[in-house]
């Protein structure tokens, strides 16, 4: 494959990929200037690597796994803004229904417990309860086992309904 | 009893993209994915082949990887899209006058040929020239 041809299926990846990774990495931080480094970093990272991928999975599953891994050396950094809530910019400014009310209080409560969980474990949450993702793919993404997958997503959903019961 | 998933789906909203989000990120990757291109300019009266090919092969040497190195017809500018600077005391043992270093914004603008060196210029064609020359002590 010639520079140009490679360079030409990266960008294809952008194109098909890029929400998916701004998405995950949006779940991951709660903001937008984090969720955009990541995913800048994340195909940036993909291109230096490009020559590596060997096919053995999908294309969306490798940036996925980049993108994770991108997550967890940010989270590194910037710890405070990990365990932080919801973006301000998330929180819409109707505020004049009780119920809607009811809603944000409880989407913010939520968010809180996704953020107080461990970051591999916010991670598996994350694939698992938002993005759909089925044990297998997760395990091709992190590695890990698929006992292991479901005993850290059961764990999480425990910590997530202890900490609504104590909050 | 209701489950996890059921209890909190309306918490499971998808994130708000931005629109046009995948054009503005290709825009940045493909400013951050710009070869970084240096003119490096040598003020000197005549600027014989070997001293030509003496950068060559210093640049080739400091960079082997993505390296692209042309000599523009005048042969007194060498463009690399290396950011190693070509090392002074090299330089000085060139007896060169002067030297300047350009960054370029563009990259598409500069006359790159890296034919020209790939085919001309290779390394053993380089070395077996210097070695003739005595410029270099193989």
């Amino acid at each position: 494959m010639t520079d140009k041809e490679k360079r030409a299926l990266f960008n294809s990846w952008v194109q098909e990929y890029a929400n998916m990774i701004y998405s995950v990495a949006f779940r991951l931080t709660n903001n937008h200037t984090d969720a955009d480094d990541i995913a800048q970093n994340t195909f940036l990272k993909a291109w230096k690597y490009f020559d590596s991928f060997n096919n053995q999975s999908s294309v969306s599953t490798w940036l996925y796994k980049i993108a994770m891994n991108e997550a967890i050396d940010w989270k590194k950094k910037n710890t405070e803004k990990w365990e932080q809530g919801l973006d301000p910019q998330e929180v819409l400014v109707n505020v004049s229904s009780s119920s809607y009310v009811d809603f944000e209080n409880g989407k913010q409560k939520f968010n809180d417990a996704i953020n107080s969980l461990p970051p591999k474990q916010k991670a598996v949450f994350i694939m698992k309860f938002f993005d759909d993702k089925t044990y297998e793919e997760i395990e091709a993404i992190t590695g890990t086992s698929i006992g292991a997958l479901k005993a850290s997503y059961f764990n999480a959903k425990k910590k997530i309904e202890e900490f609504f019961e104590s909050n | 009893m209701m489950n996890f998933e059921d209890k909190y789906k309306d918490f499971k909203k998808p994130v708000e993209v931005p629109a046009n989000y995948a054009e503005q990120l290709q825009a940045k990757l493909d400013q951050k994915l710009k070869p970084k291109i240096s003119i490096w300019k040598v003020s000197i009266a005549s600027m014989s082949m070997a001293a030509s090919l003496l950068i060559a092969v210093l640049l080739w040497n400091n960079n082997k990887q993505n390296n692209l190195v042309a000599l523009n017809s005048q042969q007194d500018t060498v463009v690399t899209t290396t950011e190693t600077p070509i090392d002074s005391l090299f330089i000085e043992d060139l007896w060169f006058a002067s030297l300047e270093t350009t960054t370029l914004p563009d990259a598409k603008a500069l006359p790159l040929d890296q034919e020209l060196f790939e085919e001309e210029f290779t390394e053993e064609f380089v070395y077996e020239y210097l070695a003739e020359e005595d410029f270099l002590d193989l």
